[in-house]
């Protein structure tokens, strides 16, 4: 990018005149490519830069909004110390958990969508109801689930209307149950999106040779199926077990605060206007998010999949 | 073995694969729609609740729109929608314009492609309450900016582009390059070329960014809750209600059942809108 | 107890390879097939040879089980009903257009994953897989990626692959199709030449005539649907019985006529005017009176300059020449229409009249409107 556009500068200052030198510069600035690494920059500047910040702030000490110069790691050790390192596990399993729903369901799911689904009305319709959820507030569908769930919410008003149960069923909300369910909801169609899409580029060709060799439907599933949508199930697998891992909506309302999450403790000590320690945990998500999408990485490295699928993968 | 004796072997096998195929058709699709049904159970059940006389109560009783008269008499919701709707316009403007220039060209990069996309949508794999709290650490305690309207704009932004582009991309990826070199050809200059092939073609995509944009915007909160500043947006306010457990939860619900309502009708719109462009 | 039941069962090779009776298969109001029956032979190379949307693929992709016929009077592999047998359950196997190569396994896993899924162990998988590599003369590529093979390695690797699993038959969908003129003509030979090696049942989908001339026992060419001929190379090529096939084998020269004298295989047809005689390609003698086509290759056909004197059959006047290297096709005007010859050597200008002649066996009228 920047190199073209130094080596034309160059080439042109040899010419001499620093009108040349403006006139190349002009025509690079016209260029179309210009104003996406313009963006770039920005972007990077705006968005990269105070990611790393926060990292180097979580090594600092900071009183309130005040930094104080001096390397310390006096915010992780408070974590280890004050046993807040629990959260982080509980958190984690918790993601885990939720994960491994939305891929236990979502990938047949998915695979239904492309090679069953009869109509492509319905899949059109299945397709919309999976992104209109990114659209929903957030909180006020969460909280709604209070009424559902809750000692006098719907199910076990409803219960004990029909006799079934003489007491409510306590378990149903500010439990890891209510978290769980009000979490698998939102993040579904993370999962399902990004296998869909692989799956969608896997040749019917294939698995038709599969089949004409003699694999049962289950033999095809597990040797050309899912390795060839590998790509697509990491994708969804990183997709849903981030944002789980830092969503700190559902684990408020519908944890009820007694068990804290990973996103509440950030926004608890941000409240206590301990940043570095809200930093901290940031960066501690961040690695983690990091360390899950190299560990990905390097199982796709192993499993040498076919050039044309990769690069298809990278523009769909 | 006989040939008939394979026969019924092979045929009884194919009909055990068949059986279990339909069964496993059948736990797929009773687990996708299951789980489809926990995104869209609570939105129906907030609508209900919202025209519940009592809303507390866990079977709903008698109905009545008394809450949404209620919406006229305590307006306290009202400026808090206002900015939220400032914020969204400001971000779905943004959008337009920043995934128009970056969507067009992106497909069209010969270098460096890949290492672009990846960064532009890094927000997606990055929790929104990292991305609130390092916004907030750098741009309020490194360059102590006072945090406002303009913050939110920016994590709205930092959410909402990588939707936009996708969008974005979804059309441009599929654009013939050709078609401006058969212009090109015929004498248009680049301005023209972008005007009468590119622009028609791509208008779509630019209408889906923004609206992804808008919507993203409107119902945002992990990451508002801490750039907003003194700044409040209705999904903040929505936040702040819920969490003091009071009782003006019913105007909640009457609330965000018109935002779902309109949410819904706008991202059908442009999934939709998208969806013919492709086609076509 | 299945032999006291069914006494023919029992003796296995005596069955065809395949036995398709009255094949229909629809796709909405679209008729792919129409009532095709086709019976193959153990050990022969048979060719569907037609036109694309004449139903050929869909013929292949019935009998390999990816498509299920709206109606099958009969469908038998190696004497198995296979009606209602998904393609896993199939004892055939099919190289497939594009190869169909899994891109996520080396060339030996692919050879080997017919073995795989059938339970074989890994040694015994190895060496029957290394023996079909070398078959196809790929012993040395067993660790490579699919992505490293040219294109005519990927198809030997599909060969390899398919065959591996013994099947009764061999489907190829064609095989040639993505291949260049000159791997293509090698590659002609040697497929022919395995199969002769195997003694096994191919059957191949092309839409090139001279694809199947060279490498089949017999050929049957379809169009709309249905078979409209079924024979050796040479019957096809020579013989056609119907206008269509005429005219796909190459017959640039067909005319309609009416039939005026039979005298054993030789017709005389009326066209214009004009007799044209040849041999009867349909099995029964035609009446006479009755409509007909006459149709002749342009390469079986002879001009020399206009003898002093005299009359003769067909006269023709040069319109125009086109070099094709080997050959000239030389257009002509004459009393029955345009009229097309190939020639090797001598090239009359345009404008000059010239005799038009041919062997009357190389001239083949059949009729019209109605398929053998």
């Amino acid at each position: 990018m920047t190199s073209e556009f130094l080596e034309r500068t160059r080439s042109t200052s040899q010419a001499g005149g620093f009108a040349r030198h403006f006139a190349a510069a002009r025509e690079w600035l016209s260029s179309e490519r210009a104003p996406v690494y313009i963006f770039a920059f920005i972007w990077c500047l705006g968005v990269i830069v105070p990611v790393i910040i926060s990292a180097v702030l979580s090594l600092l000490k900071a009183r309130g909004l005040h930094i104080v110069w001096a390397v310390s790691l006096h915010a992780y050790r408070d974590i280890v110390e004050s046993g807040r390192w629990e959260v982080v596990v509980r958190t984690l399993t918790a993601a885990g958990i939720v994960t491994a729903i939305c891929l236990v369901t979502g990938f047949p799911f998915a695979l239904w969508l492309v090679k069953r689904a009869k109509s492509q009305k319905l899949t059109q319709f299945v397709f919309m109801a999976l992104t209109v959820p990114f659209f929903l507030d957030p909180s006020a569908r969460t909280l709604v689930w209070r009424g559902v769930l809750g000692s006098t919410g719907l199910i076990n008003a409803a219960l004990m209307k029909l006799h079934l149960i003489d007491a409510p069923i306590e378990w149903l909300l500010f439990s890891d149950f209510s978290v769980y369910l009000g979490l698998v909801g939102p993040y579904f169609p993370n999962m399902v999106m990004p296998i869909y899409l692989a799956i969608l580029l896997i040749d019917n060709e294939l698995i038709q040779a599969s089949a004409d060799l003699g694999a049962t439907p289950a033999a095809t599933l597990r040797n050309i199926v899912i390795p060839l949508a590998m790509p697509g199930i990491i994708a969804g697998v990183i997709f849903t077990f981030v944002p789980v891992m830092g969503d700190s909506i559902v684990p408020t309302i519908l944890g009820g605060g007694k068990k804290e999450y990973l996103a509440d403790t950030v926004m608890s000590l941000s409240t206590a206007m301990n940043y570095a320690g809200a930093a901290a945990f940031a960066t501690i998500i961040l690695m983690l998010t990091a360390v899950l999408a190299a560990v990905f990485l390097l199982f796709r490295q192993r499993m040498t999949l076919a050039r044309g699928i990769a690069d298809r993968g990278i523009t769909a | 073995m006989t040939a008939a004796t394979f026969d019924n072997f092979a045929h009884r096998a194919a009909r055990r694969e068949a059986r279990l195929i339909g069964i496993a058709i059948w736990l797929t699709l009773i687990a996708g729609f299951g789980i489809t049904t926990l995104i869209y159970a609570p939105v129906v059940w907030l609508g209900v609740l919202s025209i519940s006389s009592d809303p507390l109560a866990g079977l709903p009783g008698s109905f009545t729109l008394g809450w949404y008269y209620g919406l006229f008499t305590d307006t306290r919701w009202l400026h808090p929608l206002i900015v939220s709707l400032e914020i969204a316009v400001a971000v779905s403007t943004l959008c337009m314009i920043s995934a128009t220039l970056v969507g067009r060209v992106l497909p069209r990069l010969k270098r460096g492609r890949a290492p672009l996309l990846a960064a532009f949508l890094l927000p997606l794999v990055v929790p929104g309450i990292v991305v609130g709290i390092d916004v907030f650490i750098y741009y309020k305690m490194f360059l102590t900016l006072k945090m406002g309207i303009w913050s939110l704009i920016l994590v709205h932004f930092i959410w909402a582009f990588p939707f936009a582009l996708i969008g974005m991309l979804v059309v441009s990826s599929r654009f013939d390059v050709r078609l401006l070199e058969a212009a090109a050809d015929l004498g248009a200059s680049p301005w023209r070329r972008f005007w009468d092939i590119e622009r028609p073609l791509l208008t779509s995509g630019v209408v889906t960014a923004g609206m992804f944009g808008f919507l993203l915007s409107l119902t945002e909160l992990p990451r508002s809750i801490f750039v907003a500043g003194h700044t409040q947006t209705l999904p903040l306010f929505t936040w702040a209600e819920t969490m003091s457990r009071g009782s003006h939860v019913s105007l909640i619900y009457c609330l965000n059942t018109i935002i779902a309502i309109v949410s819904i009708a706008l991202s059908v719109l442009s999934v939709w809108l998208l969806g013919r462009r492709v086609k076509s | 107890m299945a032999n006291i039941l069914h006494p023919q069962a029992s003796v296995e090779f005596s069955c065809p390879a395949l036995e398709a009776i009255d094949i229909v298969h629809r796709y909405g109001s679209v008729t792919a097939l129409d009532h095709v029956s086709l019976a193959v032979e153990e050990g022969e190379f048979v060719t569907i040879l037609g036109p694309s949307g004449s139903g050929k693929t869909t013929l292949l992709r019935v009998i390999g089980g990816f498509e299920t016929p709206t109606s099958a009077g009969r469908l038998d592999i190696a004497g198995v009903d296979v009606r209602g047998l998904p393609a896993n359950h199939r004892e055939v196997a099919t190289v497939f257009q594009h190869y169909a190569l899994f891109p996520h396994m080396t060339v030996g896993q692919n050879v080997e994953y017919g073995l795989k899924v059938r339970g074989v162990m890994p040694a015994g998988r190895r060496r029957q897989a290394e023996e079909a590599l070398r078959l196809v003369r790929l012993s040395d590529k067993y660790n490579r990626q699919v992505h490293q093979l040219s294109g005519g390695e990927k198809q030997r690797v599909a060969f390899a692959r398919a065959l591996v699993t013994e099947p009764r038959i061999l489907l190829l969908d064609e095989p040639m199709g993505a291949l260049d003129e000159k791997l293509r003509r090698e590659m002609q030979v040697e497929i022919r030449a395995l199969q002769r090696e195997l003694k096994a049942t191919f059957i191949q989908v092309t839409h090139s005539q001279e694809e199947a001339l060279t490498m089949s026992d017999r050929i049957a060419v379809m169009n709309r649907g249905r078979i409209e001929q079924l024979g050796t190379p040479a019957e096809i090529f020579d013989r056609p019985a119907t206008r269509f096939v005429a005219s796909f084998m190459g017959m640039t020269n067909i005319y309609d006529g009416t039939v005026r004298a039979v005298d054993g295989k030789t017709v005389r047809l009326d066209v214009a005017g004009h007799i044209l005689c040849g041999l009867w390609t349909g099995p029964n003698s035609p009446l006479i009176g009755s409509r007909a086509f006459a149709a002749i290759h342009p390469q079986r056909v002879a001009i020399n300059p206009l003898p002093d004197g005299g009359s003769f059959g067909l006269r023709g006047q040069v319109q125009s020449a086109a070099y094709r290297g080997a050959h000239t096709d030389i257009v002509l005007e004459t009393a029955i229409g345009d009229f097309t010859a190939s020639v090797g050597g001598f090239a009359p200008v345009g404008g000059t009249e010239v005799a038009v002649s041919w062997h009357p066996e190389d001239c083949a009228i059949g009729a019209i409107g109605e398929a053998t």
